[in-house]
């Protein structure tokens, strides 16, 4: 007797939702090794490392900005919040690891970009980052937002 | 030598066999105020106008359904309503199904809203959402009681299987993840974490012996690995019944020594309430041997079926 109150069918559907689940929790935790943003995997505490950045505006006749002024009536500090991303001009610990905080940094500076219709001569956001990855000596890198669509 | 077919019927069996919803209904109580914590903060910013809208947010389809302010802050105060429902167990399974949505939409809303913590809580809320959680320590059962038609105490295994696979996954996985990370195992990653706090350590009530210690890179290289390990023996240790106890113990204190060292939201709540689930699931034990059952208690098996 395979369950007092399983019919056929139900029996193949708890198969179904049991073996889903487990098979879907098992797969998102060998993704997690890739993804950028390691849903479902719990790699918890991942790292040390730490990271800050200069963020400044490339405007159209090439001056370079930083963000920590407003702007055209936006803060960077009211637009993006959390992740480690309010002042990024702060060094912070890259708490989720510091590929995952870089690429949240990227989404943050193409999303500022794509939404702050008001600035009408912001051609790109460009952040110089200094990053450590688990006490290693820092490196400097440069990442830029999308181009923003002319005015 | 077993077949396939005859594997597949003991699985089967061990998934619909009858058993105590009491344990599953103690994690349903203890996650529907875990719930509660996680929702109320993020309730309380929303109805301050504090919400995702205007802000850096991520989605992960272009056509998820984002709501006008106002929705936002009603529909997360629902969540709320719903965790404290499911807790206590009114109206238990609609109240645990808009508590795993609730909590299902805040977290999908954005690749920015996706912690461990929370991703857990919604799965534990999953899986309570589709068992019997509230036919025992609940109002509706204690309702349904004294109506005289009381609900059955018993349901089958396998959203208490699922449970415990998710909890000793979390731990698992994480434990894997340090395994196979040289500077993790090394002790790198947990010493240069307490020499970047080093103020706050040398603050703190730890007598200074204890603080030299955990400034010392040398204690980190055993240090590590006994985290590591540690994370690794709770995973595995869970699912037999003479290491259960020790691992259960050695889970308890991993929470609470990582709620006193690190900002982790809820996950330390949840992952103490989600322990319950390795109690035997009538929860009627001797104490002392909470979490030593031999197998789980069902209701009376058949004559020469198989037992997990």
């Amino acid at each position: 007797m395979v369950a007092r109150d399983g019919s056929r069918i139900r029996t193949r559907a708890r198969r179904l939702v049991v073996v889903g689940f487990i098979a879907l929790q098992l797969g998102f935790v060998i993704r997690a090794y890739q993804a950028p943003h390691q849903e479902f995997g719990y790699q918890m505490f991942p790292e040390a490392s730490r990271w800050r950045a200069d963020i400044v505006r490339v405007t159209d006749d090439g001056r370079r900005v930083p963000i920590r002024e407003p702007w055209f009536g936006y803060e960077w500090s009211s637009l993006v919040r959390g992740r480690g991303l309010t002042t990024p001009w702060v060094e912070h610990h890259a708490d989720s690891g510091l590929d995952r905080q870089l690429r949240f940094l990227v989404e943050a500076l193409d999303w500022v970009a794509a939404n702050t219709p008001d600035d009408d001569e912001t051609r790109y956001l460009e952040a110089t980052v200094e990053a450590s990855h688990n006490t290693r000596p820092s490196v400097t890198m440069t990442i830029r937002s999308r181009d923003r669509v002319a005015p | 030598m077993r077949t396939p077919s005859a594997l597949l019927h003991r699985a089967d069996e061990a998934l619909a066999r009858p058993v105590s919803v009491r344990s599953i209904a103690l994690v349903r109580l203890l996650v529907g105020a875990v719930g509660v914590l996680h929702l109320v903060p993020v309730t309380i910013d929303a109805i301050r106008g504090d919400t995702f809208h205007g802000r850096f947010r991520q989605p992960y389809v272009s056509w998820y359904p984002e709501l006008d302010p106002t929705s936002y802050a009603v529909l997360l105060v629902a969540g709320v309503v719903a965790a404290a429902a499911m807790s206590i167990g009114i109206a238990t399974r609609v109240a645990t199904t808009t508590a795993t949505a609730v909590v299902g939409y805040h977290l999908f809303l954005s690749t920015t809203h996706v912690h461990n913590n929370r991703a857990y809580l919604f799965a534990a809320l999953l899986i309570l959402a589709m068992s019997r959680c509230g036919h025992a320590i609940s109002i509706d059962a204690w309702r349904a009681r004294r109506a005289g038609a009381p609900l059955d105490p018993d349901a089958p295994a396998w959203p208490i299987w699922l449970l415990r696979f998710e909890c000793a996954t979390v731990y698992g996985a994480s434990g894997l993840s340090k395994l196979i990370d040289p500077d993790w195992f090394g002790g790198t990653v947990t010493w240069a974490r307490v020499v970047s706090q080093e103020a706050m350590v040398r603050g703190s009530v730890l007598p200074d012996v204890f603080v030299d210690l955990l400034l010392d890179r040398s204690f980190h290289t055993f240090a590590a690995k006994f985290v590591v390990l540690t994370e690794l023996f709770i995973a595995g240790g869970l699912w037999w019944r003479r290491t259960r106890p020790w691992a259960v113990a050695a889970a308890v204190v991993f929470h609470v020594m990582i709620e006193f060292s690190a900002q982790v939201q809820v996950f330390s709540y949840l992952g103490l309430a989600v322990l319950v689930i390795w109690a035997p699931p009538s929860l009627r034990t001797d104490r002392w041997r909470m979490f030593h059952n031999r197998r789980m208690p069902s209701a009376p098996t058949p004559v020469g079926a198989p037992t997990p």
